[in-house]
């Protein structure tokens, strides 16, 4: 399944992009999923992947959740809002 | 602008106007006994530990301390889903406490040290729970809310400041 990843702060500086057309071979992916392809197309995420959430839908979602065709997905690096 | 309920939330890179929040907090006030209002600025030096800081981030010395010299600061925020995590704390902060109009307004783009990056309003009855909610929502913007701020440091260099879990600064 492709899907289109936004991408904020850090990690879109370290990706170069703010937003990236993934490919994963299982159907559904889940969010791990999309965390192992990312580090594997730009291992510089390596450091800060980990600390990061992955947003579904404007929602934080853990790594079993499963992605589905027109979800929105998001990367979120720690914040430093207020 | 106008608010659609009693809470009145905005993040956009137009400067705080503290006035509008508190004319809006004060209105339909015969009820609120207490407003509580937080403004977080932008600090013109910093604590390493709390900053972008790496090796190369400029410091200075002030007060026998070493800091980092952060003239500006640049917020962006992730929008759609900023304002839905905004609504929800504030959701939040009602069902913990007996409030009566509350504001949120955080700012972003590029900002110089002094300018109000978030100004939290809130009003009830009595003042502890006034207080109490809104150092609740302060706390929680922290840790919940899609936004994050770049360092501009003395020497033009910049970098983004992602704190782990245990550096959070209050």
């Amino acid at each position: 399944m492709k899907m289109t990843v936004k991408l904020f702060a850090m990690v879109r500086e370290i990706v170069g992009f703010d937003e990236i057309t993934i490919s994963i071979s299982r159907h559904p992916p889940t969010v791990a999923d999309l965390r192992e392809k990312l580090l594997e197309q730009y291992p510089g995420l390596e450091s800060l992947l980990p600390f990061s959430q992955v947003a579904v839908n404007h929602e934080v979602a853990v790594d079993s959740q499963q992605i589905t065709v027109g979800d929105e997905v998001a990367i979120l690096p720690p914040f430093s809002g207020g | 602008m106008q608010p659609a309920s009693d809470d009145w939330v905005n993040i956009d890179s137009r400067p705080i106007d503290i006035s509008a929040a508190h004319d809006y907090l004060a209105s339909e006030s015969k009820e609120s006994g207490a407003t509580v209002l937080f403004l977080g600025r932008v600090r013109e030096y910093t604590d390493p530990q709390n900053t972008g800081y790496s090796d190369q981030s400029p410091q200075v010395e002030r007060g026998g301390k070493r800091v980092v010299h952060t003239p500006e600061l640049i917020y962006e925020c992730y929008p759609a889903m900023a304002i839905q995590s905004i609504q929800k704390l504030l959701a939040d902060a009602r069902q913990r406490w007996p409030l009566l109009r509350l504001v949120l307004h955080h700012r972003l783009g590029r900002l110089k040290a002094g300018e109000i990056a978030i100004l939290i309003g809130v009003t009830s009855r009595h003042r502890a729970a006034a207080y109490a909610a809104n150092e609740f929502l302060i706390e929680q913007v922290k840790q919940r809310v899609p936004v994050w701020k770049r360092e501009i440091y003395g020497s033009g260099s910049a970098a983004w400041v992602h704190p782990l879990p245990a550096t959070n600064s209050r």
